[in-house]
């Protein structure tokens, strides 16, 4: 349970702040939209979660914004080190194919929550799970929206903690050449170029944008990584990126293309284990499509449509492991869909969205497998595995109406027909007060994660597995007082019934009971133009209907950083972020119990802009090269690592030159 | 359910205890938005060297939301080292030789004789009604795919005598006076 009491006073203590108030201004974010230029300015759009465009504010969800200039500004690098930033985010970062975002307080094999580039998923096919790490071309980025809680009401499956929807750079944004090389610790390299034509009067445009980049990330090596690795142990990353993007009048077509290569070396203990901890290369690449088109030449309706390809393949040069032999797997997977969607406001205060969905899978069923003769030597090709193929049909409907100027209402439902999980229907409610310089949200909404073949398949198999589904509380109240500062506090409380988890002795996922996680959230964000302060914390408590514990969830975390500009062209950030102890599945050998220690970690990025059209900056990761770890999921004791070793300091240059 | 149910009641309460019912501010953002851009053409935008005013003069005429966050702006920010002095005018008559007249909306019926009158002055006239670039003001703003552009009348520039840098030009969208676009 919570600690109730504390929360209580908490709460209190934010509403007395809030009774007390003077209201000093109207001036809201003058000051931050005067600290943007004319090109920043003509970027500017708002923000949607609601598959149209609508004010944050209105948004019936609780949504968080990440924007090119805090990309750039605060030198992130990776998905996972833009969403450090936000509140509820947790971590279980391997270091190695992949890593793991925890999204208030329910651990996860990436499949609760659902990552869109341009509005398509680009979740793994099989799995249903997002890959972290690298291979997002963040300089390509305008922004990042996070929409806080379950949306399967209008996505589907999978939208159960989070939504993370990246939206790239349009033609007529980013005209012109724009090229970038940063070098730095641990191998680190990462260089990335973009072009963008836009011809105003045939309103035809084009982007290519286009990254590279590659690390070692960290030292795991002997002592530094628990032991578990060889002095010689070989850690790579490898990533190859690009985003094609024509407008046409109102078509927009483009091409996500994300290549990874990793070592799969972080997955297994090397040390007294019959594992190699070199040659493995673990091999995914994915490919979306898409055509877009949107009618809205009438005041009353429009009409968005999109068919999108999605490839999620690992591909067949994969080595996933090496023990006396190398082991080759393959796993090809892809989608075809069409959506439409109709945005309809029939009155003055009522506003209807209707969409449909149809989309057909080719999934494989497992991984092939190949195998060579020894460790030393490469396996063939695995052979095609065998294909399964599912078809979706979607209806969803929601309405929103005001009431009154200040007061809306949002209901919506999604019916959704699978040929592998039958029917499910998703409804959510969202009720969104706004008035001068406050905003309340109440909201509830359902959601859930169908089975994938991963699930289905996995060990001996089990066609039995039911969807697990999630039903979430939650309350927003966003306040703006005295000039640019803005407090934001939300409570949640999320309920997850038939979890999927992996029984180990039975050799299957199976349903199991319920896991219970409650929260609160704090927000404070200011805004002048030369400091910019923010800080946010979180409190998450989470445990299954047994009374035990969910491991793996810090109780406390928070974030806190600022950014101080010097003059207009030189400017520092500082942040920090600070993961409370967590409860590791099982006990570590090296400290003897099963407690993750708490961390603060440090970081700063120092830029010099617009120097004759140039751009350096000097990105410092974990300054005072704190040892701090996340926590393993793994539970053969026999070769599988207990905790996961984070990255020492990491110091590195990157220069930008814009033409 | 009653720890949540407390934090609700609270949140109700405070609704109720900081919120003013006669305001409303569902354009604000994209008016303060307008505004800042304002601001910022200035920065682009070369008057005569006679000028001898001692504030840089923004008037608006007829009835836009854009008045306030100019307010805001001529509190705290110059304009070429002056003074911003921000002038509603309800008529024509009232319109003097501002730097900078914004024509609001409302000004559809009048907009001919408004421009009569600062025809060949030192003046920028900004509007954000549709086809009123095509009609001879030089900036105005439309809003295309959810975000805020900015139409030049290339014409009415020559007759301003203003000086535009080409950086800001090549940001517009660009407009003959007899309405056609053009290429840049």
């Amino acid at each position: 349970m919570i600690k109730k009491k504390f929360l209580k006073k908490l709460l209190i203590f934010i509403l007395i702040i809030l009774y007390s108030i003077t209201l000093y201004s109207q001036n809201k974010s003058l000051d931050e939209l005067l600290n943007l230029n004319i090109e920043e300015l003509m970027n500017l759009e708002v923000v949607s979660a609601t598959k149209t465009v609508q004010r944050i504010y209105d948004v019936p969800a609780t949504v968080r914004v990440i924007t090119s200039r805090q990309i750039a500004d605060r030198g992130y690098i990776t998905l996972d080190e833009a969403l450090s930033d936000l509140p509820g985010f947790q971590f279980r970062n391997i270091l190695g194919f992949n890593s793991y975002v925890f999204q208030r307080g329910v651990p996860s094999q990436n499949n609760l929550i659902l990552v869109l580039v341009e509005g398509i998923q680009i979740n793994e096919l099989n799995s249903g799970g997002f890959y972290g790490g690298a291979q997002y071309n963040l300089s390509n980025v305008e922004r990042i929206e996070v929409v806080y809680g379950p949306a399967s009401a209008l996505y589907g499956s999978n939208a159960i903690s989070c939504i993370i929807n990246i939206i790239t750079k349009d033609p007529e944004d980013n005209k012109g050449l724009n090229v970038s090389a940063l070098c730095g610790t641990f191998n680190t390299l990462n260089t990335d170029l973009s072009y963008g034509y836009y011809n105003e009067k045939s309103d035809f445009g084009f982007l290519f944008s286009g990254m590279f980049k590659q690390s070692e990330k960290a030292d795991l090596s002997g002592e530094e990584g628990d032991n578990n690795w060889t002095e010689n142990m070989e850690n790579f990353e490898d990533d190859l990126s690009f985003d094609v993007k024509i407008t046409y009048k109102n078509f927009t077509s483009g091409i996500i293309f994300q290549d990874k290569q990793a070592s799969r070396t972080t997955n297994y203990r090397t040390i007294n284990s019959l594992y190699l901890d070199k040659n493995t290369i673990w091999h995914i690449r994915f490919i979306n499509g898409y055509l877009k088109h949107v009618y809205d030449k009438n005041e009353q309706w429009s009409l968005s449509s999109q068919l999108y390809y999605r490839n999620a393949t690992v591909m067949d040069n994969t080595i996933g492991k090496i023990d006396t032999v190398q082991v080759g797997y393959f796993r090809p997977n892809y989608l075809m869909g069409f959506e439409s969607t109709l945005d309809y406001s029939p009155l003055q205060n009522l506003n209807l969205v209707c969409g449909v969905v149809i989309e057909q899978e080719h999934l494989s069923k497992k991984f092939s497998y190949s195998y060579s003769d020894s460790p030393e030597q490469t396996p063939d090709a695995p052979s095609e595995p065998e294909m399964e193929s599912n078809e979706l049909q979607s209806i969803y409907l929601q309405a929103q109406y005001s009431f009154i100027k200040s007061l809306q209402l949002t209901t919506g439902v999604r019916f959704d027909n699978s040929s592998i999980y039958d029917q499910v229907l998703t409804p959510r409610v969202g009720m969104v007060y706004n008035r001068k310089h406050l905003t309340a949200k109440l909201l509830y909404m359902e959601a859930f994660r169908a089975p994938k073949p991963w699930d289905f398949n996995w060990g001996d198999g089990n066609p039995e597995l039911e969807p697990e589904r999630m039903n979430s509380l939650e309350a927003v109240l966003t306040y703006d007082f005295i000039e640019n500062l803005r407090i934001e506090a939300s409570i949640y409380r999320n309920n997850i019934y038939d979890i999927l988890e992996k029984d180990i002795n039975m050799n299957m996922w199976v349903n199991l009971g319920e896991l219970e996680t409650k929260g609160f959230e704090l927000v404070l964000n200011y805004y002048s133009p030369k400091f910019i302060p923010y800080f946010n914390y979180t409190y998450n408590e989470s445990q299954y209907d047994t009374g035990n514990k969910v491991p793996e969830i810090a109780k406390h975390s928070f974030n806190i950083g600022t950014q101080y500009s010097f003059t207009d062209k030189f400017k520092i950030n500082v942040n920090g972020n600070y993961l409370g102890s967590r409860k590791n599945p099982h006990i570590i050998p090296v400290t003897g119990n099963d407690i993750v220690n708490p961390a603060f970690i440090l970081n700063s990025v120092l830029t010099c802009s617009s120097f004759h059209n140039l751009n350096i900056q000097l990105i410092i990761k974990n300054i005072l090269d704190t040892e701090y770890y996340h926590t393993s999921n793994r539970s053969n004791p026999d070769y599988l690592v207990s905790r996961y070793r984070q990255s020492q300091r990491t110091i590195m240059l990157k220069i930008g030159y814009r033409i | 359910m009653k720890f949540f149910l407390i934090f609700l009641s609270m949140s109700i309460i405070s609704l109720y205890l900081l919120a003013d019912e006669n305001n409303n501010n569902e354009n604000n953002i994209e008016y303060k938005m307008k505004a800042v851009f304002v601001f910022n053409f200035t920065k682009y935008i070369q008057w005569p060297d006679n000028d001898t005013s001692e504030t840089f003069e923004i008037a608006i005429i007829g009835n836009s939301n854009i008045i306030n966050p100019l307010k805001e702006i001529a509190k705290n920010k110059l304009i070429n080292k002056k003074k911003i002095k921000i002038i509603s005018c309800k008529d024509i008559q009232d319109i003097n030789i501002p730097h900078i007249l914004f024509i609001s909306t409302s000004e559809k019926k009048n907009l001919d004789k408004i421009l009569q009158k600062v025809k060949n002055k030192n003046i920028l006239t900004i509007s954000d009604s549709k086809e009123f670039a095509n009609k001879g003001v030089t900036i105005n703003f439309v809003i295309v795919k959810g975000k805020i552009k900015f139409e030049i009348n290339t014409h009415a520039i020559e007759s301003t005598g203003l000086q535009i840098s080409s950086q800001l030009l090549k940001l517009a969208i660009l407009v003959q006076e007899k309405g056609e676009q053009s290429n840049d």
